[in-house]
């Protein structure tokens, strides 16, 4: 990996959630761009600061980004963790966790033999794989993975418990002391109050399963071969809108079933104005888990950075004032926080800042991909796609690959990654 | 001392200059467990992608080989991370292997495994594995290329015979294909919009070899035919049932069926069912209509 890591030279208040700034023995009022580092510290806080620019801004060079101005806050999507029993001992797997305003060079991996208990906590570098050794079978146990960025706590999984077990495949027979399950998997997370959750299996959509009012969501997978899978989990709020899939791959153990937790679907997203008068106002609004933070990121060539929060249907809107943006094209996206869970960010969504308001119709979302136009981007699509490679288009599909696909009046492998991205299966 | 600073900082700033760039490419690779081999010996190679810090989800390619060194042998797709392939890796007739497809929702890892790919090799000398037009695209929604570097397989081919048969290359796979979900549908730009079905899955052992399709109306009967997705369905009625068979390169099957679309109009089952009563009718009596006919002779 010949990444860089991005240096922050700039004010960084580390907090782990970020939007409090007093308590009762610090209160931090009208920060102001500060020249000189140090570190400061009350019984409540450790406020560490260094040198930064007078006018705030980004400067680049071929190894580094310097954020200068002040109030940057790194943080992190937290990993999705698996855990495989096996005989006297568990691995484990995790996402890895994505930073922002950082890149992650370390991993923890916690122990607990309670649920919520006390964890104790190894360092194992910057991998995503883990196996947890000399456990006793029968036993049950907890485990959670934090990031790190340059000795910086970033973010949490969400906890996973499993029991070691002497494995036996099904098909043998079992025999004393030993276990013998189905090869599949449990899934659990966060998903968006009473929400419909979808997963697929490398590419096909396998089970649809409803979150719970605290939307929660836990379903199972059987029926599986040993082998490496492809898993996406893809959330669908009140209104029918999509949000973006969370894919990962891991490998199933023959005759184990593994635990998968902490998979937290990041909000939807939709904003009242395709186009907004510079210096009105435009209602981004969305749905994530009942009760959360949300952060919601406007993009230009600084980025924004607004909070909010979700009621208990999970629903969030936040009115952001456009007098800060430049005239022209601009996206913004959204990603929740709950507890120590952070999700990433899901799809943006696109709003001209011009001379007239121009309400968005949200009514009527053209799918990428949906050729045969049943709102979904699946193996139907990719077939009747897959037909036309290499072939000269007739003029009827000329128009429909300009409206799903690139549009270049050709089928090729751009056509289908455009496909694999919006894949709904 | 002057001009070796002047040449050092030189040096430096190109090599800042370009390693952020070196960063951005995606690498495909050979990998074995060595590349020194006996004459009529087997060997396995596999296929590689190392993403760095990209998230791709369509690769297409070419794999070119000397024919003169090498043999190509066999090829295996299964546990791969392409969950949909454009073009399943095969021997086209150009005598290289070509491949494209999709991961769908995209993966990054410093080992994403396309397919392995078993030789032998046929007389002695230095040859290599190579890459052509490598496309790996980013998973951006829009389908942007991505630097690549395609790391070609040098190897040495001794005077040695081999008396080693490749046993250790044999995969065992008793598991079949994955299940799968197929479709039937029509397109007005497919067919000339008549009604097809579309079928796909993968195989965590050894591969998908070929698929079949059987179109039966009472569920027995019907042969399979070996097919593509999209095939075109015989009944465009879609009374038939139809079923799917996956077939891995070991010969594990899975089938997969799909109910008939529609029922039978009364008239058509009630001239079925009167049909195969006249012949069970003209097959109860068929000795009394023999002996009659062979006597009046």
């Amino acid at each position: 990996m010949k990444t860089f890591s991005v240096l922050i030279f700039s004010l960084i208040i580390v907090s782990f959630a970020y939007a409090d700034f007093s308590s009762t023995n610090f209160q931090l009022e009208n920060p102001v761009n500060i020249i000189e580092g140090g570190q400061s510290t009350s019984t409540n806080f450790k406020y560490f600061s260094s040198t930064g620019q007078l006018i705030s801004g980004q400067s680049t060079s071929s190894s580094f980004v310097q954020n200068a101005g002040f109030l940057y806050f790194p943080t992190a999507t937290s990993p999705v963790l698996s855990a495989t029993p096996g005989d006297s001992q568990i691995v484990l797997g995790w996402t890895p966790a994505i930073g922002i305003l950082a890149n992650i060079t370390n991993y923890e991996v916690g122990i607990s033999n309670t649920s919520g208990g006390v964890f104790t906590y190894t360092s194992v570098g910057n991998v995503f794989t883990n196996t947890q050794t000399s456990l006793v079978n029968g036993t049950p146990y907890f485990f959670k993975v934090r990031s790190y960025a340059a000795g910086l706590l970033l973010s949490e999984s969400a906890e996973v418990s499993a029991t070691p077990n002497i494995v036996v495949v099904p098909s043998s027979g079992g025999g004393g002391g030993s276990v013998s399950t189905q090869t599949g998997v449990i899934f659990s997370g966060r998903a968006y109050p009473l929400s419909k959750v979808s997963i697929l299996k490398d590419g096909q959509l396998v089970i649809n399963t409803i979150a719970g009012p605290d939307s929660n969501f836990s379903v199972a997978l059987n029926g599986l071969s040993s082998g490496d899978y492809n898993f996406s989990v893809y959330g669908t709020d009140k209104n029918g809108l999509r949000s973006s899939a969370f894919t990962f791959k891991i490998f199933i153990t023959s005759g184990v079933t593994t635990q998968i937790s902490g998979i937290f679907i990041s909000p939807t997203i939709s904003v009242d104005k395709s186009e907004v008068k510079r210096g009105d106002n435009i209602t981004i609004f969305g749905q994530s888990t009942s009760n959360s933070q949300i952060v919601i990121s406007v993009n230009s060539p600084q980025e924004f950075f607004k909070n909010t929060s979700s009621d208990e249907n999970g629903v969030y809107l936040h009115s952001f004032d456009t007098s800060v943006l430049e005239q022209g094209q601009h996206s913004t996206k959204s990603k929740a926080l709950k507890n120590t869970e952070i999700s990433s960010f899901g799809d943006a969504v696109n709003f001209i800042v011009g001379t007239k308001n121009v309400l968005a119709d949200n009514t009527k979302k053209i799918i990428k991909c949906d050729l045969n136009e049943d709102g979904r981007c699946n193996l139907i699509d990719f077939s009747i796609t897959a037909f036309w490679y290499k072939r000269p288009l007739n003029s009827s599909f000329i128009l429909k690959e300009k409206k799903y696909l690139s549009g270049d009046g050709k089928i090729d492998l751009v056509d289908f990654s455009i496909m694999a991205f919006y894949w709904t299966g | 001392m002057k001009i070796f600073i002047k040449k050092s900082l030189i040096v430096f700033f190109f090599l800042m200059y370009f390693i952020p760039s070196v960063s951005l490419a995606v690498d495909i690779f050979f990998d074995s467990n060595k590349n020194s081999y006996d004459k009529n010996e087997n060997f396995l190679v596999h296929v590689y992608l190392d993403t760095e810090d990209k998230k791709v989800n369509a690769t297409e390619g070419v794999v070119s080989f000397s024919s003169d060194f090498i043999e190509l042998k066999e090829i295996r797709d299964g546990n791969s991370s392409v969950n949909f392939w454009i073009e399943r890796p095969r021997l086209g007739s150009n005598g290289k292997i070509n491949f494209s497809g999709i991961t769908t929702g995209g993966y990054s890892g410093s080992k994403m495994f396309l397919f392995d790919i078993v030789f032998q090799t046929k007389k002695s000398g230095n040859t290599s594995l190579n890459f052509e037009n490598i496309q790996i695209l980013e998973n951006d929604g829009l389908g942007t290329k991505i630097l690549t570097k395609d790391i070609p397989f040098n190897l040495y081919i001794s005077n040695e015979v081999s008396n080693k048969k490749g046993e250790d290359l044999v995969m065992k796979d008793s598991n079949p294909p994955e299940d799968f979900n197929p479709f039937i549908t029509k397109d007005v730009d497919i067919f000339n919009g008549k009604y097809f079905v579309v079928f796909s899955t993968v195989d965590k052992g050894v591969g998908i070899n070929h698929y079949e399709v059987r179109e039966s109306l009472w569920g027995w009967g019907g042969k399979y035919i070996q097919a593509e997705s999209p095939y075109l369905l015989k009944d465009q009625k879609l009374t038939s049932k139809v079923y799917i068979k996956a077939v891995d390169n070991s010969g594990n099957v899975k089938i997969v069926k799909i109910d008939a679309q529609r029922k039978m109009a009364t008239l058509e089952q009630y001239l079925i069912i009167g049909i195969i009563l006249f012949i069970c009718i003209l097959f109860s009596f068929r000795k009394k209509i023999w002996s009659k006919h062979f006597l009046k002779q």
